[in-house]
C-alpha cells in the first residue's frame, strides 16, 4: 500500500514537473519584462545601455539549448564584465541620453562589451578542447594498463584465459572444477593432502 | 633347478640336498639349516595348488603341537623362474611308515594303539582346539623313529586333502576334484585315520591299484568298512576302532578325546549306518548301473550328459517311484524339474545339480561332471586359472558356476545339509560381482588372490621376483623398475588384484581411476597415487627407481596445471622429487587435490578478470562521444567560473578599492 502510494506520488510529481518549469519560465519572463519596463521608466539611459550591451548574452541564451546553458552563462558574465566600465562612465557623466551616445561608442563602451562577450563565447570551446585532451590521455592510460593486465594473465594462465566465453569453455572449466573435487574426495588423495603431500 | 642357496625365515635351504618321501603330491623338498644349526626340511609349494596359509600361520604361532610335525618358518621365494611359497618343517624323526602301494610288516595292535592312535588323537585334539583340520592323515605321512610314537606330517603345503588318495577320503570328499575338497571337518580326519589304521594293521595299502572311480564305486556298493578292509582280518581292538572311524554317519565316529585314551575311553555306540534302500532293478546312467539313491546321485554327477538325458526322459523319477519305492523323493525330483519344456536346452545344468543334492544331501556340489565342496572353490579356481588341464575344472564350467549362482542354489536344495546357506549366498553374490567386474583390481585375478591368500603376486612385471606382501611387491617393483618394457606402467591386472586384496578393498577407487584414465600420463599419475598410498600405509622407505619411471611416464600430465608458474615449478622439481623416492610428494606435484582446486579456481578468476578487462577496454574505446560531451560541459563551467572571476575583478577595479 505504501509502495503504491509512493509510486502514485512519484508519478504525480513527474507529471507536474514540466508545467511547473513552464510556469517558472513564464514567470521569469514576465518578471524580466516588468523589471525592464521599470528600469526603462526609471533609468532610461541605463536601461538602453544594458539592452544594447547585453544583446550578445540574449542571443547566447536563445542559441544555447544545452542543459544548464553554461556557455550562455559564460557569455553573460564576460558580457557584464565588459559592459561595467561603460555603465560607470554613463553614471559619472550625467546619466543622460547624450552621455549614453558618447559612452556607447567609445572603445570601453559597446565594443568592449561585445568583445568580452565574444571572448566568453570562445572560452568554453577552448576549455573543452583542453579538458577533452586530458580525458583522452587518461582513457589511453587506462587502456594501456588493462592491456598490460590481460597480457600478464595470458602469460601466467595461457591464451585460453583470454578467449571469449564459448559454449564449450565454461563446461570445461566446470568439469575441471568437478574433477578437482573428485580428486579431493579420493580417500588416498585426501590422506596425502592431510599429511602435506 | 636353482643352485643358489635360498633364505627362508632364518633357514638356509640347500637346493642340492633333496629330501625324498616327505613332501606330499611330489612337491620339491630340500634340506634346510637354521642359523642355530637346527635341521629342517623346506617344502616348495605350487601356485596352482595353493598352501593353506591361515592354518600355516596359526600353527607357526603354536609352541605345543603334540603328534604334529611343526612348521618352523614360511615365506615366498623364487623357484624355477616364478615366485612360490615355501614352508620349513622340523626334520621328521624317521622315515614314513609305509610308501603308497607298498606292502609292509603289519603293526601289532598294541603298537598301533600306543604309537599311532593316541599320538594322532592328541594331534587332532590340538588341531580341533585351534579350529583346524589336518586332511593329510595317511600312512606315508606318518613318521616315526624306531619304535617311538608317530608324528603327523604336512597338512598345509597343498589344498586340503589334495594329496589324499580316494581310499582315505569318504565318498563325498573322494568324489571331489582333488583341489576342491575343502577344509572339511574333524570327521574327515577321523575317517582317514580309520583307513590308515586298516593299512597299518594289515600291512597293505587298501584298494591298491584301483582307480578313484572304482574305489568310490566299491565304497558306495559295499560300504566303507567292507570296501577298505576287504578280505583282511583286523585285530579285535583295531576292528572295533576302524568300524567306528569308518562309520558312514560322521556323527558316529569316535572323537579325538576318545582316541587319546583308547581303549580305556572307548564308548559303546551303534555304528551301523541306516541301511540304504535298494531298488528291485538297476537303472543305467551312462556306463554305470545303480541300485540306490546315493549311487544314483554320484552316477548322475559323474556322467553329466547321460544324467541330463535320463532326467529329460523321465526314467529317473519313474525308477525312484517304482523300482525304489520312494514316491515322496520322486515327487521332490519332479518339483525340482518343474514344468519347463526339457527339449529347448533350458538351464538343465543347475536343475541336475539340485536333483543330485536332493538325492544325496551329503554329496558335494556336482557341476558339469565335476564335484567340489563350496569351501574348496579357491583352490579349484587357482588350478583352473593357473594350470588348466583335463583334470581341472574347465574355465567355462567355472564361469557358469560363479555367474549362475550355482552354489547358493545347490545349498537350498531339499535335504539336511550342514552349510550356512546365508553365508554361502552372500559370498556367492560377492564372488559373482568380483568375477564379472572388468575394472582394474577386480575380475578373476581379484577372486584368485582373495580366495587363495597363500599365493604370491604372480604379475609378469615382477618376472618371478618373490613377493608375498605389499612391501615385498614394492621392493620387487623397485628392483625391476629399470627393466620395465617400453612405456609400460608398473601396475597390471595381477598386481592390482593382489594389492586390492592385501589392502582389503581400500584401494578400489584409486585402482579404478588407473583403469579409467584417458591418457597414459593420467594412468601414470593414478598409479603414483596407488603406490604412494601403499608407501604411506606401510611406512616404506624411498623408492627412487620406481619414482623415476613413474615421473617419466607422468611428465606430460604436468601440462594440465593451468598456472604457468606452478607448472614450471613442478617441472623443475620433478627430477629431484623423483630422486627422493617419495611417491607422496611426487603425486602432489601432479595432483595435490587442494592445489588442483586452487589452480582451477585461480584459472576461473583469471578468466573473469580478463573478461572484465576486455569489456572495460571496449567501453573506454567506445566512450569518446561521452567524453566529448563531458569535456564541453566542464569547459563551459570553467569558462563560466573564469567569467565570474573577471567580473568580480572588474567591479573591484571600477569601484576603486
Amino acid at each position: 500500500m505504501a509502495r503504491s502510494s509512493a509510486v502514485t506520488s512519484d508519478s504525480s510529481s513527474g507529471k507536474g514537473r514540466k508545467p511547473r518549469e513552464s510556469r517558472r519560465g513564464s514567470l521569469a519572463f514576465w518578471a524580466l519584462g516588468v523589471a525592464t519596463g521599470a528600469l526603462l521608466g526609471v533609468a532610461l539611459p541605463t536601461g538602453l545601455l544594458l539592452a544594447l550591451g547585453l544583446a550578445p548574452s540574449a542571443v547566447a541564451m536563445v542559441a544555447d539549448n544545452s542543459r544548464g546553458r553554461w556557455t550562455a552563462r559564460a557569455v553573460l558574465v564576460f558580457n557584464l564584465a565588459g559592459l561595467a566600465p561603460a555603465l560607470r562612465s554613463l553614471w559619472l557623466e550625467g546619466h543622460t541620453l547624450g552621455a549614453l551616445a558618447r559612452v556607447a561608442f567609445r572603445f570601453d563602451g559597446l565594443p568592449l562589451a561585445y568583445a568580452a562577450a565574444a571572448f566568453g563565447a570562445a572560452l568554453p570551446l577552448v576549455a573543452s578542447w583542453a579538458v577533452l585532451a586530458v580525458l583522452e590521455a587518461r582513457a589511453a592510460m587506462q587502456v594501456a594498463r588493462l592491456e598490460q593486465r590481460r597480457a600478464a594473465l595470458r602469460e601466467n594462465w595461457g591464451d585460453s584465459v583470454d578467449e571469449p566465453a564459448t559454449g564449450e569453455s565454461q563446461p570445461q572449466a566446470r568439469s575441471e572444477h568437478r574433477n578437482a573435487q573428485v580428486v579431493a574426495s579420493n580417500p588416498a588423495s585426501r590422506r596425502m593432502a592431510a599429511r602435506g603431500g | 633347478m636353482a643352485s643358489e642357496r635360498i633364505e627362508i625365515g632364518g633357514f638356509t635351504v640347500d637346493p642340492q640336498g633333496p629330501v625324498a618321501g616327505f613332501a606330499p603330491a611330489g612337491l620339491p623338498s630340500f634340506r634346510a639349516t637354521g642359523r642355530d644349526g637346527r635341521q629342517g626340511v623346506a617344502v616348495l609349494c605350487r601356485n596352482e595348488h595353493p598352501a593353506r596359509l591361515r592354518m600355516l600361520l596359526r600353527l607357526l604361532e603354536e609352541t605345543d603341537l603334540p603328534g604334529l610335525l611343526r612348521p618352523l618358518a614360511q615365506g615366498v621365494t623364487g623357484w624355477g623362474g616364478s615366485a612360490v611359497r615355501a614352508v620349513i618343517y622340523e626334520a621328521p624323526p624317521g622315515p614314513a611308515l609305509m610308501r603308497p602301494g607298498q606292502r609292509s610288516e603289519p603293526m601289532r595292535e598294541g603298537d598301533l594303539v600306543q604309537n599311532v592312535v593316541r599320538p594322532i588323537g592328541r594331534a587332532l585334539l590340538a588341531l580341533a582346539d585351534l579350529g583346524l583340520t589336518h586332511r593329510g592323515i595317511r600312512p606315508d605321512n606318518l613318521f616315526r623313529s624306531g619304535s617311538g610314537p608317530v608324528v603327523l606330517g604336512d597338512g598345509v603345503c597343498t589344498p586340503p586333502a589334495f594329496a589324499q588318495p580316494a581310499v582315505f577320503e569318504d565318498v563325498a570328499s573322494a568324489a571331489c576334484l582333488p583341489t576342491g575338497r575343502g577344509d572339511g571337518t574333524l570327521a574327515d580326519d577321523l575317517y582317514a585315520l580309520g583307513v590308515t589304521l586298516v593299512a597299518l594293521a594289515t600291512g597293505e595299502w587298501p584298494l591298491a591299484g584301483r582307480d578313484d572311480a572304482s574305489v568310490i564305486r566299491a565304497k558306495l556298493e559295499q560300504g566303507s568298512l567292507v570296501a577298505v578292509v576287504g578280505e583282511n582280518r583286523l585285530p579285535g581292538g583295531i576292528a572295533t576302532l576302524a568300524r567306528g572311524l569308518l562309520a558312514e554317519d560322521p556323527e558316529r565316529r569316535p572323537p579325538p578325546a576318545e582316541l587319546v585314551g583308547w581303549p580305556g575311553t572307548a564308548r559303546t555306540r551303534v555304528v551301523a549306518a541306516r541301511p540304504l534302500v535298494r531298488a528291485s532293478r538297476t537303472l543305467r546312467i551312462g556306463p554305470a548301473e545303480v541300485r540306490d539313491t546315493r549311487s544314483l546321485a554320484y552316477a548322475l554327477g559323474r556322467h553329466w550328459q547321460a544324467g541330463i538325458e535320463a532326467l529329460r526322459s523321465g526314467s529317473v523319477t519313474v525308477w525312484i517311484e517304482r523300482a525304489l519305492g520312494q514316491p515322496k523323493l520322486a515327487n521332490q525330483v519332479r518339483e525340482l524339474l518343474g514344468p519347463a519344456p526339457w527339449d529347448d536346452g533350458g538351464p538343465i545344468d543347475g536343475t541336475l545339480s539340485r536333483v543330485i543334492a536332493a538325492l544325496d544331501p551329503q554329496a558335494p556340489l556336482f557341476w558339469q561332471g565335476h564335484a567340489l565342496m563350496p569351501d574348496g572353490l579357491g583352490a579349484v579356481l587357482a588350478e583352473t586359472l593357473l594350470a588348466p588341464s583335463s583334470s581341472a575344472l574347465p574355465l567355462a564350467a567355472l564361469d557358469s558356476l560363479l555367474s549362475d549362482s550355482v552354489i547358493p542354489r545347490w545349498a537350498t536344495a531339499p535335504g539336511d545339509r550342514r552349510v550356512d546357506r546365508t553365508a554361502l549366498d552372500r559370498s556367492a553374490r560377492q564372488h559373482r560381482l568380483v568375477w564379472r567386474n572388468q575394472a582394474l583390481g577386480f575380475g578373476p585375478e581379484r577372486l584368485l588372490y582373495a580366495l587363495n591368500p597363500a599365493l604370491p603376486c604372480l604379475s609378469p612385471l615382477l618376472a618371478g621376483e618373490p613377493a608375498g606382501t605389499v612391501p615385498a611387491v614394492l621392493a620387487a617393483l623397485e628392483r625391476r623398475a629399470a627393466q620395465l618394457p617400453g612405456d609400460a606402467l608398473p601396475l597390471d591386472r595381477h598386481l592390482a588384484a593382489f594389492l586390492a586384496v592385501q589392502m582389503d578393498g581400500r584401494l578400489d577407487e584409486a585402482l579404478a581411476a588407473v583403469g579409467k584414465a584417458r591418457t597414459a600420463a593420467e594412468a601414470a599419475v593414478a598409479t603414483i597415487a596407488v603406490l604412494a598410498e601403499l608407501q604411506r600405509v606401510h611406512r616404506l622407505g624411498p623408492l627412487p627407481a620406481l619414482a623415476g619411471v613413474l615421473a617419466a611416464r607422468a611428465e606430460p600430465a604436468l601440462q594440465t596445471w593451468r598456472e604457468k608458474t606452478r607448472r614450471e615449478r613442478a617441472a623443475a622439481e620433478l627430477s629431484s622429487v623423483a630422486a627422493s623416492g617419495d611417491l607422496g610428494r611426487l603425486h602432489a606435484l601432479f595432483a595435490d587435490p587442494e592445489a588442483r582446486a586452487r589452480d582451477s579456481l585461480g584459472f576461473a578468476q583469471a578468466q573473469q578478470e580478463a573478461r572484465e578487462a576486455a569489456q572495460a577496454i571496449a567501453m573506454i574505446r567506445s566512450g569518446r562521444t561521452a567524453r566529448e560531451a563531458e569535456a564541453r560541459l566542464v569547459g563551459a563551467r570553467i569558462a563560466h567560473g573564469a567569467g565570474l572571476i573577471v567580473l568580480a575583478l572588474t567591479l573591484l577595479s571600477l569601484s576603486g578599492l
